[in-house]
């Protein structure tokens, strides 16, 4: 199968480099990191074999910063340094988290507004960089077991992640030095896991009950298209409940007040939790608790009673499994595959009601635990060039409406959910009063009516536009979604042809510059090493633009250049070329600048004659001669 | 430069510009330009071929979104033929009809009072899709003609139909919530 060999115009015609890439399932409770070695996918493990890495990070004064099971062993004992489930807080606002704190005891700053900071015994730290721990561990991980740097990575991230929750994960990623291919739906993922092993066809169901999140996604596969029709899920609905439904319940028959002290009551959650496990294959499980000075508690859970409990989480799954399938236009029936992804999904009460609702058993030979991180490996191998016969390629969805306020704290769409990415929309604006030279435009995500009950994503100023009457000028803003599901901006006044400037200001993310200054504090003292750093990023970025370049013009100078224009572009590369060989990394990113500059319309033309083709019906295989 | 992003999105995908479209072509068509052009497909790739191919894939995108769906592409037929109609503000001049829209919605007002709502609802619902089929091949008709008058106000019409369905589909998200 050529289809992916041809549809990269710039592929070199050279034996391909392997390139070292990795699937990072980034989970709210643990973490994965998994990879494709000859062929064959498997998750990574740690110097003492264990794969799962609990996403815990303790900060401490004398070890520096703890990532994984040593961290959570102090879970109990230091609390407060300890932190878990930050993922909750990815992207999320100061004010977000009055609604959050009942599942993350920490302590946050006291602080305006921005991005929310735990306190710990190491300073405040955001959940950003908490993250950004879990994944330099996982980064150390596959570099030692695949013995060299890794090239890129695919990161999940929920369905149901708004823009500053992926920029969050991303920016992350970035801290810990990681180059990030895709960022990829979780039940995607999923779908990408099984669908390489069965070749599926038709419409797949994704099912997600993990620890502490629901997802559920309605996939069409075909023709080795995975489209994404729709997705639902809750944030906030998981086996964490399933937890504390039972332990609510050990508490009542062991007649306890029902907010007993942090430590006894994490004990409690973690008797529940096992009782629940083993209620996976046994009719009843015994609960066996110490309290205080020596109270012991021993209670029989039958699994009917279980069922009971957390029936009506159950069936709140089930009710956005239906609307989602509506919204996909899919009845329960015409779905042909079900697969099972999180922990929670070994419940055979969860199966049994999934089973009920799709007519049919789901899929479960994948472990429910690996299968993200697994499915994100293979698109990881894919997107960095090294699995060529794979002509697999996947659209994936916007997740919530974008759109904009206007009067009376109102939203007015732009772009709905569920709406294919990439994807670019343009609105126009017009000025309120004569003279008006700028204007602040605030974009939100949800899908409610009000400004309020949205999420706020950024505020733009557009400044710099031309004095007109009340409602004369045109601003064109145009909203682009990348594949990654990530929101840019650009505006400009039509009448004038002037652009507007436009200055992001993230609602709760961080400014690019943040981000920037984060990285320079982590090399900390070592100036040089993060001069040394930055010189050998923009080296790689030349030697990339260069080859790829380099092997398009091989192919299509002839037809598609003047010999002025191809003079013009030779100059640019010679300058870049000579810009690598001295020690400015400002220097090497201008000429990169110049030069992309020099071949745009060597590249629009590329791809245009790509657009052609396809207009034109030629098979796919077909290019692949050319 | 960009004569692809300007092209009209029938030319784009070779067909002709009528009202009834080969579904099957389309997504065939629609697929083959993904192959092609996805970001995906450049991920090794300079800063500056990723961004053209985010742009392309956008605006083949948007094509697909508009060509498959009936209401969208009758807007945009419209539009092309500079008959276009401001989808928020304007509504159907048929005198008939916006009696019987009123009518109607009462009747999905009243189905809250039903003794079996959530038939009731099924059974409306299916009165609004035959409504559209209806509406559907008169726009088809219409247009093919070259009558654009009547053309638009059977959009206008469908239009209605789209939103009376979308409250539809919010009622029975209610109901369904309320039976767990």
């Amino acid at each position: 199968m050529a289809l992916l060999q041809i549809s990269e115009p710039g592929q070199s015609t050279a034996p391909h480099e392997h390139r070292l890439a990795a699937g990072i399932d980034l989970g709210t409770t643990n973490s994965l990191v998994a990879s494709v070695r000859s062929g064959a996918v498997g998750t990574l493990h740690d110097a003492e074999g264990a794969d799962i890495l609990p996403s815990v990070v303790r900060y401490t004064l004398q070890d520096g910063v703890v990532v994984g099971a040593r961290a959570l062993e102090h879970a109990t004992s230091d609390p407060l340094n300890t932190l878990a489930s930050v993922k909750r807080i990815m992207g999320r606002s100061v004010g977000d988290l009055a609604t959050l704190q009942g599942y993350l005891p920490y302590q946050f700053v006291d602080q305006e507004g921005g991005v929310p900071q735990i306190q710990t015994v190491a300073g405040p730290v955001t959940a950003i960089e908490v993250s950004s721990e879990i994944l330099k561990v996982l980064r150390t991980r596959a570099e030692l077991s695949l013995g060299g740097e890794l090239a890129g990575v695919v990161i999940t991230v929920p369905a149901y992640f708004d823009d500053a929750q992926r920029q969050a994960t991303k920016d992350a990623a970035k801290l810990a030095g990681l180059n990030v291919f895709r960022l990829l739906n979780e039940p995607t993922a999923a779908a990408v896991a099984y669908g390489l092993d069965r070749q599926a066809e038709g419409v797949t169901a994704i099912y997600d009950l993990g620890g502490g999140t629901f997802d559920i996604s309605i996939l069409r596969l075909t023709k080795g298209v995975f489209e994404v029709l729709s997705t639902g899920g809750d944030t906030a609905l998981g086996g964490d409940d399933f937890d504390r439904e039972i332990a609510t319940w050990i508490l009542e028959q062991a007649d306890l007040d029902t907010s007993p002290d942090h430590q006894f009551m994490r004990k409690v959650l973690e008797a529940a939790r096992n009782a629940k496990e083993s209620l996976t294959d046994a009719n009843e499980t015994v609960i066996r608790l110490e309290h205080g000075e020596g109270t012991r508690i021993e209670l029989r859970l039958k699994v009917e009673h279980f069922e009971r409990l957390i029936t009506p989480y159950v069936k709140k799954t089930i009710a956005w499994c239906r609307k989602t399938l509506r919204e996909a236009g899919v009845e329960p029936s015409q779905v042909q595959h079900v697969i099972m992804v999180g922990g929670s999904t070994r419940i055979p009460c969860v199966r049994r009601q999934v089973e009920e609702l799709f007519g049919q058993p789901p899929l479960t030979d994948i472990d429910p635990d690996k299968v993200v991180a697994t499915g994100a490996a293979q698109q990881a191998d894919i997107l960095a060039g090294n699995s060529l016969d794979s002509d697999m390629l996947l659209l994936d969805v916007l997740p919530l409406s974008l759109g904009v306020e206007t009067m009376g704290n109102l939203v007015s769409r732009i772009v709905e959910r569920n709406t294919v990415i990439p994807v670019v929309r343009a609105q126009e604006f017009t000025t309120f009063k004569d003279g008006q030279t700028a204007m602040r435009i605030h974009v939100v995500q949800g899908e409610r009516e009000k400004v309020g009950d949205c999420r706020s994503l950024a505020t733009f100023d557009l400044t710099g536009i031309p004095p007109m009457v009340a409602g004369a000028a045109h601003i064109r803003v145009t909203f682009q979604v990348d594949a990654d599901g990530l929101l840019s901006v650009s505006a400009q006044e039509k009448t004038s042809g002037v652009s507007a400037s436009v200055e992001v200001k993230p609602s709760y993310g961080l400014m690019e510059t943040e981000v920037e200054k984060m990285l320079r504090d982590s090399f900390e003292h070592a100036e040089d090493d993060m001069h040394a750093k930055q010189l050998a990023e923009q080296q790689v970025n030349a030697k990339r633009v260069l080859e790829a370049l380099r092997s398009a013009l091989e192919k299509d100078a002839d037809e598609l250049l003047t010999s002025g224009e191809q003079e013009a572009i030779d100059q640019a590369r010679t300058k870049l070329e000579d810009a690598c060989e001295g020690g400015d990394s400002e220097q090497i990113k201008q000429a990169i600048t110049d030069l992309e500059h020099a071949s745009e319309t060597f590249v629009q033309r590329r791809m245009n004659r790509s657009v052609q083709k396809v207009m034109r019906g030629h098979h796919l295989e077909e290019f692949e001669q050319d | 430069m960009n004569i692809d992003l300007t092209r009209n999105y029938f030319e784009l995908f070779g067909l002709a510009e009528s009202f009834d479209v080969d579904l099957e072509a389309l997504a065939s068509k629609y697929r083959a330009f993904q192959s092609a052009l996805h970001p995906d497909r450049f991920t090794g790739k300079s800063d500056q071929e990723q961004r053209i191919s985010v742009q392309h894939t956008a605006f083949v995108n948007e094509a697909y979104s508009v060509l498959k769906n009936d209401l969208k592409r009758a807007h945009y037929l419209l539009r092309l033929q500079d008959a276009e109609f401001d989808a928020d503000r304007e509504t159907s001049r048929d005198e008939e009809f916006l009696m019987q829209q009123m009518e109607l919605h009462e009747r999905v007002a009243e189905l809250d009072q039903a003794s079996d709502p959530a038939a009731a609802l099924e059974e409306l619902a299916h009165e609004f899709r035959q409504q559209q089929m209806q509406l559907i091949s008169r726009f088809s008709v219409e247009y093919a003609k070259g009558d654009l008058v009547a053309a638009k106000d059977s959009a206008l019409k469908l239009q209605f139909y789209d939103r009376l369905t979308n409250q539809l589909r919010e009622k029975q998200e209610k109901l369904e919530e309320q039976l767990l």
